[in-house]
């Protein structure tokens, strides 16, 4: 199904991303960045409606960064 | 033992107190720089996303400018417009290589990855610092700067992997910005370094945060099969070129007697438009 093909596609988002406006899980990635690095755009298929999600650290694979970032001070 | 810790730059002793503002000015002027850079690259790049990252990435670097500057007002005395307008241009601290417009999709990954990747490098050094006003906004900038590595790392496999000719523009790039980041950091054995970390300024010695960016880049590259002048030594990475500290400027953080384009400056000071700049005519 398209909602769970594209549950995948962004590497960092590995949650299910619910519209904001009607909490449907038939949502759809349409960008990597929205109006700020930190965000990512979506598009609701329940309510017709584009929405901005933030990509929230814990959602992230810290994997993917270098090991100087995850240094314990 | 507890670390003795700062509440204002008054307080710090003398040497320390000069390492700590040359340091920020150096970093400062860095995120002036690559924030002209990305915000220049808002245009011309291979994917419109690539311009909303650039952009992005721009918007970064001035606000974090901004917080910068901010510091150094009101702990050094020092005004933004002044560390803007009135400076020469050869007092500028920056990363060498951002001192010219980029030629090429290449250099810009290139920044991204290595010059932008040595200021975080500084950035999570200081996390924590027993320099308060430091301590209380790094947090925050670091936060932001995993978004900028993300970009970077996602950038220079593609183009690491597209084709032969992405490939070698991307391992010339590299190696055009590698050696000037690494001037930029600087001598591990200066005095300057030792003092900052002395005082707890930095939560690690200068050498262990210069290795953590050997480390990290020369193992990423290598992953990617691009040679970038570093090589791996007793498990880490150095460079396999020569670089002639005996003449680092420590205030400049450059070894030669190099500055900024003029051209660049003209825009980022916004002189074409001086006539309309509020406050500045009374």
């Amino acid at each position: 199904m398209q909602k769970e093909k594209n549950k995948k596609q962004f590497a960092g988002i590995t949650d299910e991303v619910r519209c904001p406006f009607c909490d449907s899980a038939e949502t759809q990635r349409e960008a990597n960045f929205g109006t700020t690095l930190g965000y990512a755009q979506f598009y609701c298929f329940h309510c017709r409606t584009p929405f901005e999600w933030i990509k929230w650290d814990e959602h992230a694979p810290e994997s993917d960064l270098p090991s100087f970032l995850s240094i314990k001070i | 033992m507890t670390q003795q810790t700062f509440a204002s730059a008054k307080n710090l002793p003398a040497d320390c107190r000069d390492a700590v503002h040359a340091l920020l000015l150096a970093m400062s002027d860095t995120k002036m720089f690559l924030g002209f850079h990305y915000g220049e690259w808002t245009f011309g790049t291979p994917a419109l996303e690539a311009g909303i990252a650039a952009c992005c990435m721009s918007q970064d670097e001035f606000g974090h400018l901004r917080l910068l500057h901010a510091c150094l007002t009101s702990q050094f005395g020092d005004s933004a417009s002044t560390l803007i307008e009135k400076r020469a241009l050869n007092e500028f601290a920056n990363i060498a290589c951002l001192d010219r417009p980029l030629a090429k999709w290449a250099d810009f990954v290139a920044i991204n990855l290595f010059s932008d990747g040595a200021l975080t490098v500084i950035l999570t050094g200081l996390q924590k610092s027993a320099f308060e006003p430091v301590a209380n906004f790094v947090d925050k900038m670091v936060e932001e700067e995993k978004h900028h590595i993300r970009n970077a790392q996602g950038w220079f496999r593609t183009l690491a992997t597209y084709n032969s000719q992405t490939k070698a523009a991307l391992e010339e790039a590299s190696r055009w910005a590698l050696s000037p980041t690494l001037e930029w950091l600087g001598p591990a054995n200066h005095a300057m370094m030792q003092t900052l970390e002395q005082y707890g300024i930095v939560n690690a010695s200068w050498e262990t945060l210069r290795q953590r960016f050997l480390d990290w880049v020369g193992a990423f590259a290598h992953d990617q099969k691009i040679f970038i002048g570093l090589e791996q030594k007793n498990g880490h990475w150095t460079p396999t070129f020569p670089i002639d500290f005996s003449k680092w400027n420590p205030n400049l953080r450059r070894c030669a007697l190099t500055q900024p384009d003029e051209k660049i400056l003209y825009h980022l000071r916004g002189s074409k438009n001086a006539i309309f700049k509020l406050g500045e005519h009374n």
